[in-house]
């Protein structure tokens, strides 16, 4: 984290000196074009220390109460904090799961749990998120409730989602979680994350041990 | 050499701020390459991605997109999992504007129909100095990341645009499983054309 953050520091740094010497200061609050991180993690990390489920009690697709803790008690279990007014990683995420997720047998596909929760849910009400998940997979849960719930249950799991602001020019800046929480059916506990940088193929890789309850 | 590496590093440096500083006088000379748009989600909106390569001595900036897809394309960065729009984003001389999958993106609103995977949208992009160039966008599967690139696993630094986000370590507080590679992420990439 330190290295990436120098790392990071070190380019801003540059490009703020660029910036500079064109003289387009009103541009300044832009990030460097791009910041390469120098180290990485595996894209599906296990935990050292598993952590409860979020206790969440939201709203779902079809505008019915919905317990995340008592509704997929049994079930492998994953959960994503995300918004759908997400043109790229959001998606890509549910896409990578849901590409995975079909290659289980049947009977593992029916068990497992995935469960999309609104990070913007003045926008992501029940019916936006029915359209949107059904575009990706009919079976995905979709959550919405007061963003005060939403962002206290992601905090309990340790991601962090900052309520959405609309800017003077109507445009809302909303923020996804970098994680997928992968629970197991054994203990009902997160064991497991998929990071942004997990692909298909490791979600592909990862799923069929994760429903047993194993580490991928 | 070292030192003849040194001096020209430097000179290619004073003369970039210079240039930079007073306008210049060697044109930017803007380059695409890699551009794609995952296929969307609904109709709503779509995200595309690009590396526009600058190897003249001027910095630009790309300020606007227009295209056959919709009338309403943003620009916009993501910082820390935020996604904000931007006036204009910047490519600098001798270097590169890397729009990829966790960063900079294209955003489309309101499309005027579902890109499929293997149609192409038209794209075009406006600079603040040079011509503006268009792109033929390739539609790819939603699952698709480029195999350099795309905040994936390019090991070397501003080759693979990583998007600085999305670890764990981005909260401080998360257990890590203990292995931290580094330099073994190549076979890490996924190409996925088909769902």
């Amino acid at each position: 984290m330190r290295k990436r953050n120098l790392t990071a520091a070190g380019i801003a740094l540059v490009s703020a000196l660029t910036l500079a010497a064109c003289g387009s200061g009103d541009d300044s609050d832009q990030p460097a074009a791009s910041v390469s991180g120098g180290t990485r993690s595996e894209p599906i990390v296990t935990l050292d220390r598993p952590m409860e489920k979020p206790d969440l009690v939201l709203t779902d697709t079809e505008g019915k109460k919905y317990d995340l803790i008592e509704q997929t008690k049994g079930h492998p279990t994953l959960v994503y904090f995300g918004y759908t007014h997400c043109p790229d990683v959001c998606p890509l995420t549910m896409n990578n799961i849901d590409v995975a997720m079909r290659q289980l047998p049947k009977a593992e596909q029916d068990d497992l749990r995935v469960v999309f929760v609104t990070s913007d849910p003045e926008r992501d009400t029940p019916a936006a998120l029915k359209k949107w998940l059904g575009g990706i997979n009919k079976k995905f849960v979709g959550l919405t409730g007061s963003f005060d719930t939403i962002q206290a249950g992601a905090r309990s799991v340790n991601i962090g989602i900052e309520k959405p602001v609309k800017k003077k020019n109507g445009d809302v800046v909303s923020t996804h979680g970098a994680q997928v929480l992968l629970s197991s059916p054994k203990d009902d506990k997160i064991h497991w994350m998929g990071m942004q940088d997990a692909g298909v193929d490791h979600y592909s890789k990862a799923l069929p041990k994760i429903t047993k309850g194993q580490n991928p | 050499m070292n030192r003849r590496t040194t001096l020209a590093a430097v000179l290619a440096l004073t003369a970039g701020f210079a240039l930079a500083g007073c306008g210049g006088d060697s044109a930017p000379e803007l380059k695409v390459s890699g551009a794609y748009l995952p296929q969307p989600v609904d109709q709503s909106m779509a995200g595309a991605f690009m590396v526009v390569e600058n190897s003249g001595g001027t910095a630009d900036k790309l300020t606007s997109v227009t295209s056959d897809l919709s009338d309403d394309v943003t620009i916009h960065t993501t910082k820390n999992n935020k996604m904000e729009q931007v006036k204009s984003l910047d490519i600098p001389a001798n270097g590169k504007l890397e729009l990829a999958r966790g960063g900079n993106h294209l955003m489309f609103m309101g499309l005027k129909k579902k890109p499929a995977e293997g149609q192409t949208v038209n794209v075009e992009l406006h600079f603040a100095t040079a011509e503006p160039i268009k792109v033929q966008v390739p539609v790819r599967s939603a699952t698709y990341v480029p195999k350099n690139g795309g905040g994936q696993g390019g090991d070397k630094a501003g080759d693979g645009g990583g998007s600085g986000h999305g670890g764990a370590a981005d909260h401080g507080s998360m257990q890590h499983g203990g292995s931290q590679h580094e330099g073994s992420m190549d076979d890490h990439a996924q190409h996925h054309a088909e769902k």
